[in-house]
């Protein structure tokens, strides 16, 4: 059953048939979502093939995390989560099973410095540390840290990752190519103050794998639908090519960081793309790459949305023809619109007409606001799917009985039917003798990335 | 006629007037017509807002001045008519001066607007900005409304250059004087180079050694943030009396050019010596530049309300910079959206002060939801004559540091609309009329 369907129903039937046809290019068929499952699995192999892996699209990181959290984790950790929308820095005291205290601020990311040099980032990023252990009287210990880079790594250890490249509107110069651990010492060193033992980096499929983990030994997935598009899972070691870690008898499992938002990169997603994805890829800071996660993320949605509606308006197909300079300013429709108005119930439009009124379009009938409205749920409904075939692939892959999936991601947290159109088409596409799960992680960037380290201290003793 | 005015504008006003600009005036002023900019409320179009006009030379009022405006604010008129607009429309439209001399003189001539209308070159483009007009649109659909970069107001700083023939020698002023004009009711509907006040009681006298641009920024920019900061001033003292060991806490919203005069004055009002440890001063800066222009000002905490961010992770994160709720929000450009924002932001019996442009319909449709969560949404008071005064003083003494201002030709003035309507010009954008300085 989709769950699209009864709401769409409600007020398809203001929808105009023009557009209604016009955006059939964006629903995908069961028929296209095996295919992208296929395709997908196909890409993960190549990935996790030592002779295979360099042309892959899916690079399937080998994280070099390969234990689970067990409750049994004590003590005081600090992490760093750089990466998405927000820089943080938390402290987090592990008392007892289930029993934690955190505390954590957010510092803001000036554009100069996203876009300036990695030394001036990472100085950010020491003094922001700084800063918060002095507020929290932990300025004289030795904490060990975990540090949570959302960006695509080459990881060489636990301890050691190389930046692949930039993503999600950062571009710091000097910094591919480099260990982001060593970058992140040297700053530390610089200043001369704070004492951190940097235990293990990670990015925020891990974090968040691990933070559902601790409390639902079942979890098996990171996934991140958010800025960006991700996903973590456990792979054997046997499969695992590339992995070259010391071999532990009984450690037959590495968490695998699939980077999957590069998947479609060498043309895999081309039957299912659209002219907006095009223009999308054109325009991005990036183009040519992370084709899957411009179809899905949230850095991306709404400006699909944003390219579509301009389409119909140039057609006269909404709001009589005239639009608004905001409208055709692109990035302007931003991926909280589509969630916003996609609140709204059924048949109303408040929320609609409140960001129609921010474009400039106060003009707009409730037809209008229907159709807005159906091309939202396009969008976001793909992006759903999307995710959902690769989620399903995973769990037939991993071929367990029971699977929890730990998500986060401003998308899935925010957008009011995300979880839903997930879950019920995943179920869709699962082996039907696997039963499974989606769970929300509570702060997998910053407490995941806390138990990584605190795991890695356990295994250290 | 001529060698009146000659000598009018060369010996009484004792400055060196460019050649350009006197030969200019005496042709605008022989031919009784001189040019005014006028800037409606932004359309979604923006290009639709700034006009360029060609009117007749205004009498000096009996008791009144007439002034030599030199600069003028960057600042939108807050009402337009219809048939101001629908005319303008139709005058832009030629950018010819001397077709628009011919227009005008018809119309003066034929003393109607239609005959505007029927003879223009496209007869459709008027009619469809006219039906435009009907709509009323919400100007902080733009970047720069919302930043407090883009604003309502009337802004004139000039030299006197003659007054009043009932007026005595004693009556406070002289030709030549540089002065600002109190944006009182009944103001011109745009800038004109020549521009005239019915008394001298809304003349503020400039002193030399505070710059005529600078004290263009003063009289709706400055005196629109003193007003606001004055209103929560108030709040501050009640609340200092009640908590005396708490903090109060104000959050400012946006970096633009007004949003920066808040900040400002605000620091000056809260951070002396007796109450500097008890109020924290946040500013919501809009875009990442915001971010730099903001911090220049010392002990003012930052937060980012990025746009494209969801509306729970920027309430957490402001949460987060202000250590809890706010007391006080001040938001210049506020819309339906950032009103919500506010008023999660703020604790019980909090108070958000708006701008009184879209206060109406906003007051009306917030009320229950300000009732429920026991905040208080209140517009931001008309600031008097005496407050402008006050700036005047304190802005000149160094005091209050003014925002970083940038001065364009006037007839730059839709392209500098155009910049500030997405926040491109950091500070104040100021137009200039003549070179007297």
């Amino acid at each position: 059953m989709d769950l699209v369907k009864p709401f769409m129903d409600l007020h398809v039937d203001r929808v105009s048939k023009e557009i209604r046809e016009q955006c059939q290019e964006l629903i995908l068929s069961d028929k296209q979502i095996e295919e992208i499952m296929r395709r997908l699995l196909k890409e993960i192999n190549r990935g996790l093939g030592k002779a295979t892996q360099p042309e892959a699209d899916i690079k399937c990181f080998i994280t070099y995390v390969q234990d689970l959290p067990n409750g049994k984790e004590k003590g005081k950790f600090l992490a760093l989560d750089l990466g998405g929308t927000n820089f943080r820095v938390l402290l987090i005291h592990l008392k007892d099973e289930n029993d934690f205290e955190m505390l954590s601020k957010i510092y803001a990311i000036p554009q100069s410095i996203m876009l300036g040099s990695g030394t001036q980032l990472f100085d950010h990023i020491a003094e922001c540390l700084a800063n918060f252990m002095k507020e929290h009287s932990v300025y004289e210990e030795k904490l060990p840290l975990g540090f949570t880079f959302s960006f695509p790594l080459t990881q060489l250890g636990l301890t050691k990752g190389i930046l692949a490249r930039w993503t999600k509107g950062f571009n710091c110069s000097g910094v591919v190519g480099e260990d982001v651990v060593q970058l992140l010492k040297d700053a530390i060193a610089r200043r001369g103050d704070v004492q951190i033992e940097i235990c293990a980096i990670l990015n925020d499929t891990t974090g968040t794998l691990m933070s559902c983990a601790w409390k639902n030994h079942n979890c098996r997935i990171g996934l991140i639908v958010g800025t960006g598009s991700n996903a973590c899972y456990v792979e054997k070691v046997e499969n695992c090519e590339m992995f070259d870690g010391p071999k532990d008898p009984k450690k037959e499992h590495v968490l695998i960081n699939t980077e999957w938002g590069a998947f479609g990169d060498n043309g895999a997603l081309d039957f299912v793309r659209t002219e907006y994805d095009r223009e999308i890829d054109h325009f991005s800071i990036n183009p040519g790459r992370q084709i899957q996660e411009k179809m899905i993320s949230g850095m991306y949605m709404g400006e699909l949305a944003r390219l579509a509606i301009v389409k119909f308006t140039r057609a006269g197909l909404l709001f009589g023809g005239v639009g608004s300079d905001i409208l055709f300013k692109r990035g302007q429709f931003f991926t909280k619109y589509v969630s916003e108005i996609e609140s709204d119930k059924p048949g109303t439009y408040m929320y609609c007409r409140d960001v129609l009124d921010e474009l400039g379009l106060e003009h707009a009938t409730d037809e209008d606001c229907a159709n807005v409205r159906y091309i939202c749920e396009c969008v976001s409904s793909r992006a759903a799917h999307l995710v959902s075939a690769g989620i399903a692939a995973l769990i037939n892959k991993m071929d367990e009985k029971s699977v929890t999936v730990g998500v986060d991601g401003s998308v899935y947290r925010f957008h009011p039917k995300f979880h839903d159109l997930m879950k019920a088409k995943i179920r869709q596409f699962v082996k039907p003798d696997i039963s499974f799960d989606l769970m929300l992680s509570e702060d997998g960037s910053g407490r995941g990335a806390a138990l990584v380290a605190a795991v890695a201290c356990r295994e250290a003793h | 006629m001529a060698v009146q005015v000659d000598n009018l504008l060369l010996s009484e006003i004792g400055r060196s007037i460019s050649l350009d600009t006197a030969t200019r005036l005496r042709e605008a002023a022989m031919s009784k017509l001189i040019r005014q900019v006028s800037i409606e409320t932004p359309a979604p179009k923006i290009k639709d807002c700034v006009f360029n006009l060609v009117v007749p030379v205004p009498d000096t009022p009996p008791s009144g001045a007439r002034i030599l405006v030199v600069y003028a604010g960057a600042c939108y008129r807050k009402n337009q008519s219809s048939s101001i607009s629908s005319i303008s429309s139709q005058l832009s439209d030629t950018g010819d001066i001397t077709t628009s001399l011919h227009m005008l003189a018809k119309q003066m001539q034929g003393g109607n607007f239609s005959s505007i209308s029927e003879e223009g070159p496209d007869n459709t483009s008027a009619q469809a900005h006219q039906t435009s007009v009907a709509i009323q649109h919400n100007p902080a659909a733009h970047h720069g409304v919302r930043d407090g970069a883009l604003f309502p107001g009337f802004e004139v700083a000039g030299v006197i250059e003659s007054l009043g023939s009932e007026l005595k020698e004693d009556c406070g002023f002289k030709v030549g004087q540089r002065v600002i004009l109190y944006p009182y009711e009944g103001v011109p509907c745009g800038y004109s180079e020549l521009m005239v006040v019915p008394d001298l009681k809304y003349l503020i006298p400039i002193p030399d050694s505070l710059p005529l641009s600078v004290a263009a920024t003063l009289p709706t920019g400055a005196l629109l943030a003193q007003s606001a900061i004055v209103s929560a001033h108030k709040i501050v003292d009640d609340l200092l009396k009640k908590r005396p060991n708490e903090k109060v806490k104000i959050l400012i919203v946006g970096t633009g050019g007004l949003a920066l005069w808040a900040i400002r004055i605000a620091a000056q009002h809260f951070y002396t010596p007796a109450t500097k440890d008890k109020i924290q001063i946040t500013v919501a800066s809009l875009r990442d530049e915001g971010f730099v222009m903001a911090k220049k000002c010392e002990k003012v905490n930052v937060v980012q309300w990025n746009e494209d961010l969801y509306e729970k992770q920027l309430i957490e994160r402001t949460h987060d910079a202000c250590d809890g709720l706010v007391d006080i929000v001040i938001d210049f450009g506020t819309t339906s959206r950032s009103l919500h924002r506010s008023m999660q932001c703020l604790t019980k019996g909090g108070h958000v002060f708006i701008s009184d442009e879209i206060a109406e319909k906003l007051m009306a449709r917030f009320a229950k939801r300000a009732e429920e969560r026991g905040v208080f949404v209140e517009v931001v008071p008309t600031g008097t004559i005496e407050q402008l005064h006050e700036l005047v003083k304190l802005v000149d003494s160094g005091e209050i540091e003014p925002p970083p201002h940038t001065v364009f030709p006037s007839d730059q003035a839709a392209e500098v609309v155009r910049k500030l309507a997405s926040s491109e010009i950091p500070g104040r954008a100021i137009l200039k009329f003549h070179d007297v300085e």
